[in-house]
């Protein structure tokens, strides 16, 4: 593993936002959920929550600068600390399978229907593997280029379909009940799995770390509602016969002489999804690093590449067991336990430490 | 070692050129225009290929038609392939044509088929045949080498004149998703001239959960885009009873619609403003100043498309009850209390439905101190 040099506040904000952003694009609209602006209004309290939710152990952080999550948890609790690693390795895996899975349907049902699932998981993988194993530094770097073509697309689209834009398909929040808004706002809180990554990553960062969530979390709430209200109302319910509406946006959106430029789009989102993968890489493996003996760590994200590639290349042969991994981030679980229990517990330990001395 | 890796890279590019098996252009049929018609039970797809090497003079020069039937659209496909002997490319089809007798019986079926075909573009134009698609695509449209894009430029010159409401297939597809609200196609049918062969837009069909519900006749058109905020920069011709008659030409028009629960009803209010430029004067008015005209032009221009937009709106919620406009998603974003209660019962309760339109007109003065 190469390059453990820290990366800029605003690098990993960018990194974050590009990997929150794919799941919105690869995510599968659920027709009976809530509608656009049900979920534009969720989109910046589910950030004000994952603020709250993410405090105990940003605390947790500072108290012991230069160090991550699974380093204190080390000096604390000895062996029992490879809870931390394990679980972060468990959590990153099942978030590369389902985005190479998501990634593979959506690239064999829209762009290359004849394509085997294989073929794109395999590459994707062999590619992100190599970018996590050169470091945060370069996948950064990348990131931000992607942005700059991100930023570059999403204001082509505004410019050529705002014209057809018909806002009267915006439904207010009445519409849809209380349960279903829970739900959703579940959803977008715990599971915003990018959080995890962000606590894994956040001793990486040279200064302002606290700076990194608020700058994620503007990106995020600004480009993720003006997308989804902007979809909602060029597409009206024409988006109810996609399965990937963002995708169908790009498909209608011409100007001048640039037309039909969804393969355009498609490449980029391409190297949106890779940015994630490598991120997650990052977190997988180098959990897995702790986890193996120190002869074999170096291999650590090639060893968790090829297991995420292998079990995305067998799920996308059993959707339901694809769903049920789906299900389990979008119940919460996971983020909770990550991101809130286990600091909490390391915290309190910690205290309860530092009392008895 | 450096270099050897390079090369290898290199190597290995060359290799890797895409996802997908690759198919050269002459390998391809590229589609242009497709025709879609059903005669006892069966499909029968009229395919306009792009054909380049067309004999000159030919009268369908630039432009091979191919024709196939099936039980099925994919049937009638498939057989239009195995026919071609070429891959079928959808990806450039700029107009889909609908027979009448798939407009009766309805066109989900077609619109969920083309829509679902990940090459057919969303925003190919969408036509209804007055009998027959065929007819219409056979119909030796002119001697260029892409006929579609003359028969497409034929199409704006009806849009640019109010006679085309214009329907793509995405608009299509979200109407047929949409219980409460209807659509509309434009009609299109063979001009009758034989020395100058072409098609021609003879109104517009009105569309209720997929199936043909009634029909417009051009000059009726005009009334459907008013309401639908869709008047680009069209020509309106004002006549005088003295034979005086005066062309404006509207630069700027735009509709905005709310409503109202009045009686347990839906009372909508439509806003329409339309800005013109006067283009050509015929012995109009000739007493008055041309600032005297512009004014009087107003209020004609107010009144003429206020008739329209109300005849338009008469004849689809009263007398065809079927809410083409969309005007039931308005309902839902303003309304939702009542939208909750009433969703179901809304289309059956269409000829209750209220309206009342308000123009606002303004004609440019400019110049109009030197033709005082």
């Amino acid at each position: 593993m190469k390059g453990d040099s820290a990366i800029s506040s605003w690098q990993l904000a960018v990194l974050l936002f590009l990997s929150r952003i794919t799941y919105f694009f690869l995510a599968e609209p659920r027709s009976e959920g809530p509608q656009a602006l049900t979920a534009a209004i969720w989109i910046p309290i589910s950030i004000l929550a994952n603020f709250l939710l993410l405090l105990p152990a940003y605390l947790l952080l500072q108290k012991n600068k230069g160090k991550g999550l699974l380093d204190i948890a080390a000096e604390r609790w000895g062996r029992l600390s490879l809870i931390f690693p394990a679980g972060f390795l468990l959590f990153s895996v099942c978030v590369l399978v389902q985005t190479a899975c998501s990634f593979s349907y959506f690239l064999t049902s829209t762009a290359y229907p004849q394509s085997s699932p294989w073929l794109f998981i395999l590459l994707i993988f062999g590619v992100a593997g190599y970018a996590a194993s050169m470091g945060y530094e370069p996948t950064a770097r990348f990131g931000s280029f992607v942005f700059v073509a991100l930023s570059a697309a999403l204001l082509f689209v505004c410019a050529s379909l705002w014209p057809q834009a018909q806002w009267e398909f915006l439904r207010p929040p009445v519409y849809d009940g209380w349960q279903s808004q829970l739900q959703l706002f579940v959803r977008l809180t715990l599971g915003n799995v990018e959080t995890a990554a962000l606590l894994f990553l956040l001793p990486a960062v040279a200064k302002n770390k606290g700076g990194v969530f608020w700058r994620w979390g503007i990106l995020s709430v600004v480009v993720l509602d003006g997308i989804i209200l902007f979809a909602a109302a060029v597409l009206g319910d024409y988006a109810q016969t996609q399965r990937f509406p963002f995708y169908a946006v790009t498909k209608i959106a011409e100007l001048s002489i640039f037309q039909r430029l969804d393969s355009l789009h498609v490449a980029l989102w391409v190297f949106m999804t890779l940015v994630r993968l490598a991120l997650f890489l990052e977190v997988g493996g180098k959990s897995l690093a702790r986890l193996l003996p120190s002869k074999v760590s170096r291999y650590a994200i090639s060893i968790c590449a090829a297991a995420s590639a292998l079990l995305a290349g067998c799920l996308t042969r059993w959707p339901y067991a694809l769903e049920r991994v789906g299900n389990l981030f979008a119940g919460g679980g996971p983020v909770l336990l990550l991101t809130v229990l286990l600091p909490l517990l390391l915290l309190w330990s910690k205290r309860k430490g530092e009392a008895g001395q | 070692m450096k270099k050897w890796r390079i090369l290898l890279l290199a190597f290995l590019l060359a290799l890797f050129t895409g996802c997908v098996r690759s198919v050269q252009l002459n390998e391809r049929a590229i589609v242009q225009a497709i025709g879609l018609d059903k005669e006892n039970g069966q499909y029968i797809l009229t395919l306009q290929i792009f054909d380049p090497e067309g004999e000159e003079g030919d009268e369908t020069a630039g432009g091979k038609i191919l024709r196939a039937q099936g039980k099925t659209i994919s049937q009638a496909m498939r057989k239009a392939n195995l026919q071609q002997g070429q891959e079928i490319f959808l990806g450039h089809t700029k107009l889909l044509i609908l027979g009448q007798e798939i407009a009766q019986e309805g066109v989900e079926t077609a619109i969920d088929y083309f829509g679902a075909d990940p090459q057919f573009r969303p925003t190919v134009d969408v036509l209804l045949a007055e009998t027959k698609a065929e007819d219409i695509l056979k119909e030796p449209l002119d001697s260029t080498i892409l006929p579609v894009l003359s028969a497409k430029m034929m199409l704006e010159g009806y849009r640019d004149s109010a006679q085309l409401v214009r329907t793509q297939l995405q608009g299509l597809a979200g109407a047929l998703k949409n219980p409460a609200v209807g659509s509309y196609l434009p009609v299109a049918a063979p001009s009758a001239e034989e020395e100058n062969p072409g098609i021609q837009v003879v109104g517009a069909a009105v569309l209720r959960n997929g199936k043909k519900a009634g029909d417009f006749l051009p000059p009726e058109t005009r009334g459907i885009l008013w309401a639908a905020g869709q008047v680009g920069k069209i020509q309106m011709t004002l006549e005088e009873e003295g034979g005086g008659a005066v062309t404006l030409e509207v630069v700027d028009a735009s509709t905005r619609v709310s409503v109202q629960i009045r009686d347990d009803v839906p009372f909508y209010e439509v806003f329409i403003r339309v800005q013109s430029n006067v283009s050509e004067e015929l012995a109009y008015a000739q007493e008055l100043s041309f600032s005297q005209r512009c004014e009087r032009y107003e209020r004609e221009q107010e009144r003429l498309v206020e008739r329209e937009t109300l005849h338009a709106l008469e004849r689809l919620f009263h007398e065809l009850s079927c809410d083409a406009l969309g005007y039931a998603n308005i309902l839902a974003q303003q309304q939702p209390a009542y939208w909750k209660e009433h969703q179901k019962s809304y289309t059956g309760s269409l000829e209750q439905v209220d309206f009342c339109v308000t123009v606002e007109s303004s004609v440019n003065r400019g110049g109009s101190a030197l033709a005082e």
